[in-house]
């Protein structure tokens, strides 16, 4: 006879009854069994489970003060000895929603439960913790509690016996913006044929790779005036030292090195290498100017067209870079260049 | 990485091979490039005349760098 | 174009006095064997009679080859290479079912930053469903070069070599009547127009020294061309591809394209195969990328084309050439589907496309190719005794190949083919 599931409830003063925006200072407390709409939980959980606890913390407390609540709360958690950690559902609340967020986060963390929680996918609370807790989307308001209930008690359920989440549209959650593999019942190519017919037929098609939003672009101003203007190179292409000093990786790099160019008007191909994997090099190891076109630019310093060229180039390799870190690459380069007093740049990709 | 650069106020001229990568990111100043293995170079050239088609090129970039642009707009020399 | 291709399954493959093969088994002569392929620039040649089953490891796996002679209709089963470039696709051909040739050589050294990756075939075990070769009868041959032969001269044996081996071993099974037959063949639809016409497009690589596609014995370009499906059956197409291991297509897989045999599966019933557009991937100059991307286009209408699928091969700014073809078929009027492996880093999270257009809502994934398993340790490797790594590419093992070791798919021989060979696809979760 398999044992009871032992759940947590956690709740904001609202929710559990405490009362409304006035009370919204309440400290961290506690109280045995599941309370508010942790009776509908219990109900759906049915025999299996019980609410053996419900925390509730009032929601200008906790945004007030976060580390001391999240300490207060996950004592209490603990000391429960839960299977599973559930939270709201906090609809479109945001600071219900964060709290929600944050404690279901440490309590996973800090104490390897696992935890689910309920948010609009609009709730601050959301983004932060949908990558690493599976939340259900939940409406925006408090009315839809009976249908969130549903999902999140069977999430409740799989996560507390320690069952794999079956993929998201199936057992209910947001997607965690992970892909993870699997074997499908079909090959590839069956796949592929089906998908077009049902295009050519008009029916819906769900695509297997979803397109990406790779996020809103923030151009810069244009540059006012060109013959003041410090301009710096920088490339994805791979072309470093001879000997490749940093040990950059011709794939997935980890890292980007910055190179002296002061006093040099050329770029010799005894003394610069390319690492690029992606592409034939003999070109550019022949002649690096074809990615770094310094002699150009010290012709134009010199013709007083532009105003200097920085000291260094920086340098690491585009192939197979994931785009958080080339994103991270960006923003450290940059900080360097400002620090420079560089004004603009000039990027060779492939 | 573009976007970070241009994000912290450094506008910049990407030079690209593969136009249609840049476009679809959304990099805003994009200039087209000669091949993959040789963006700002043209071995057929000799060293003189790929010189002057290097500096080209740096040119349409520093056009770029001077042009108001609201999304990813493509640079050409030709 | 019709096409007989007849099938003499194998069940077992091992050493014996004569090659030949009798109610299913496969006895290869490996003496003999080595005497037929005799190439100036191999010293040596291993062979290993490997079936499923067997607790083995091959390592440095370059191409796969299924065993094929032409029996009428053609003067050799790989025409470009075995003999003259005669179109395939007509008349008859034998094939050993459930067997296949694997090309295995330690090639080290880059040329102009390109190199050979490692590629890894597990025959039992948990990473045996990602390759097919794993439930193949296999004749691996191991290449021991002649010292002084380049990095594409010792490639170039291993192929020549390779397709001898295909044709020597199936040359047993000429003048048997086969057990199962198949006929490859568009005529026979009716012009009612009632089906969709769909066209296959295949973009094939040509890059560098390990980045190749051989049609009829010669590398492929950036002009497209048009194939009926049958020549790509019947042999015009060998692999040259030695890059990232997960997403090659071998030799085998174009000898039993799976997106040709579904279509001409479904032939005539749901849709009307109206050909084949091969053209390049891999294309280094914007101009003739936009040039193929036209031209294919251009041909898909001439042929009334109403939808393509796109197979890929490699990937990197290859990929670029994909998209864009997708757009400029879609431009065209022509809806499309593409088949392609995923880049979504270790833990899946990374975007898993390098990037992608507003009309490429049709993507097929086989699979996030950076996603990392865990190999156990086997008893018995063949093909070499290190894993190869040039220039840090992948990351080190820090392994030997017999230990037990993790690594991301990449590594692993054809596990998120872009053909739609295999069943790996990636999921959100």
């Amino acid at each position: 006879m398999e044992r009871r599931l032992r759940v947590v409830h956690y709740l904001n003063q609202f929710f559990a009854g405490v009362g409304g925006e006035a009370r919204a200072g309440h400290g961290v407390s506690a109280t045995p069994g599941p309370v508010g709409p942790g009776v509908l939980l219990q109900q759906l959980l049915g025999p299996g489970a019980d609410v053996v606890l419900t925390v509730f913390c009032g929601d200008n407390y906790f945004a007030e003060h976060p580390e001391e609540a999240l300490r207060e709360l996950l004592r209490l958690i603990r000391d429960a000895r839960p299977d599973v950690l559930v939270a709201g559902p906090a609809f479109n609340a945001g600071r219900y929603g964060l709290a929600c967020a944050l404690v279901c986060q440490r309590a996973q963390d800090q104490l390897r439960v696992p935890a689910v929680t309920a948010l609009h996918p609009e709730n601050p609370g959301f983004e932060v913790c949908r990558r690493v807790i599976p939340v259900v989307p939940a409406p925006a308001q408090a009315t839809g509690l009976v249908e969130t209930m549903r999902p999140l008690a069977r999430l409740v359920l799989k996560l507390g016996r320690g069952e794999p989440l079956g993929p998201p549209e199936e057992d209910g959650y947001a997607p965690r913006g992970r892909r993870r593999n699997q074997l499908h019942a079909r090959m590839g190519a069956e796949r592929a044929v089906e998908m077009l017919l049902d295009k050519l037929a008009g029916r819906p098609v769900t695509s297997e790779v979803p397109i990406p939003d790779f996020g809103p672009i923030v151009p810069a101003p244009p540059l006012a005036d060109l013959r003041g203007a410090k301009l710096a190179m920088v490339t994805t292409g791979g072309v470093v030292p001879r000997g490749n000093p940093d040990g950059i990786e011709s794939r997935r790099a980890t890292r980007w090195g910055k190179y002296s160019i002061a006093g040099l008007d050329t770029l010799d191909s005894e003394k610069w290498t390319c690492v690029h994997g992606g592409f034939d090099n003999q070109f550019v190891n022949d002649t690096p100017l074809r990615q770094l076109p310094l002699d150009v630019l010290r012709d134009l310093e010199r013709e007083g067209v532009i105003g200097g060229v920085h000291e260094f180039f920086y340098s690491t390799v585009g192939a197979g870079a994931p785009v958080a870190r080339a994103r991270a690459f960006g923003r450290e380069i940059a900080a360097d260049l400002k620090k420079a007093g560089v004004q603009a740049v000039l990027l060779t990709s492939t | 990485m573009t976007k970070e650069l241009e994000r912290a106020g450094l506008p910049t001229a990407s030079y690209t091979a593969i136009p249609v990568i840049h476009l679809a990111l959304g990099t805003p100043r994009i200039v087209l490039g000669k091949a993959v293995g040789h963006v700002l170079g043209d071995p057929e050239l000799g060293a003189e005349r790929e010189r002057a088609f290097r500096r080209a090129l740096v040119e349409k970039g520093l056009e770029a760098l001077r042009t108001a642009v609201d999304r990813p707009t493509l640079f050409t020399t030709s | 174009m019709h096409l007989e291709l007849v099938s003499f399954p194998v069940t077992h493959v091992g050493a014996g006095p004569a090659t030949c093969w009798r109610e299913g088994r496969l006895e290869v002569d490996v003496d003999d064997l080595r005497r037929a392929v005799a190439h100036p620039g191999v010293e040596a040649l291993e062979v290993h009679l490997v079936n499923p089953g067997d607790e083995v490891r091959l390592i440095h796996v370059l191409d796969a080859i299924e065993p094929r002679v032409k029996v009428a209709g053609g003067a050799s089963a790989f025409p470009g290479f075995t003999g003259p470039p005669r179109t395939a696709g007509e008349g008859v051909t034998h094939r050993l079912a459930g067997a296949a040739v694997i090309l295995c050589a330690e090639v080290t050294g880059s040329q102009d930053g390109l190199s050979v990756k490692e590629a890894i075939v597990d025959n039992t075990g948990p990473a045996a469903a990602y390759s097919p070769f794993s439930a193949t009868h296999n004749v691996v041959l191991v290449f021991h070069f002649r010292p002084g032969l380049t990095l594409p001269e010792q490639l170039a044996a291993t192929r020549i070599v390779g397709v001898r081996a295909a044709e020597y071993l199936a040359e047993p099974v000429r003048r048997l009547p086969g057990p199962t037959r198949e006929v490859f063949d568009l005529d026979g639809r009716s012009a009612d127009g009632s089906r969709p016409r769909v066209v296959y497009v295949s973009p094939l690589m040509h890059e560098g020294a390990v980045h190749n596609t051989y049609l009829y014995g010669v590398r492929v370009s950036t002009t497209p061309t048009l194939f009926h499906p049958n020549e790509m059956l019947d042999g015009a197409v060998v692999s040259a591809d030695y890059h990232i291991a997960a997403y090659r297509s071998t030799t085998f897989h174009y000898q039993n394209n799976a997106l040709i045999r579904e279509l001409y599966r479904r032939h005539g019933k749901d849709l009307d195969l109206v050909g084949v557009i091969v053209c390049q991937c891999l294309v280094v100059s914007p101009l003739e990328k936009e040039r193929s991307a036209f031209q294919v286009a251009k041909l898909a209408r001439m042929l009334g084309a109403d939808g393509a699928v796109l197979s890929m091969q490699n990937g990197g700014h290859g990929w670029a050439d994909l998209m864009l073809l997708c757009q400029r078929l879609e431009q065209a009027g022509v809806k499309t589907v593409l088949v392609m492996a995923e880049m979504a880093d270790a833990d899946g999270t990374d975007v898993g496309l390098l990037l992608h257009v507003p009309e490429a809502d049709a993507i097929v994934s086989v699979g996030n190719m950076d996603e990392e398993v865990t190999l156990p340790a086997v008893p018995r490797v063949i093909g070499g005794t290190q894993f190869l790594d040039m220039n840090n590419y992948e990351g080190e093992v820090g392994a030997r190949p017999w230990e037990a070791f993790r690594t991301a798919l990449r590594r692993l021989h054809c596990a998120c083919n872009q053909l739609g060979h295999g069943r790996l696809v990636a999921r959100a979760c």
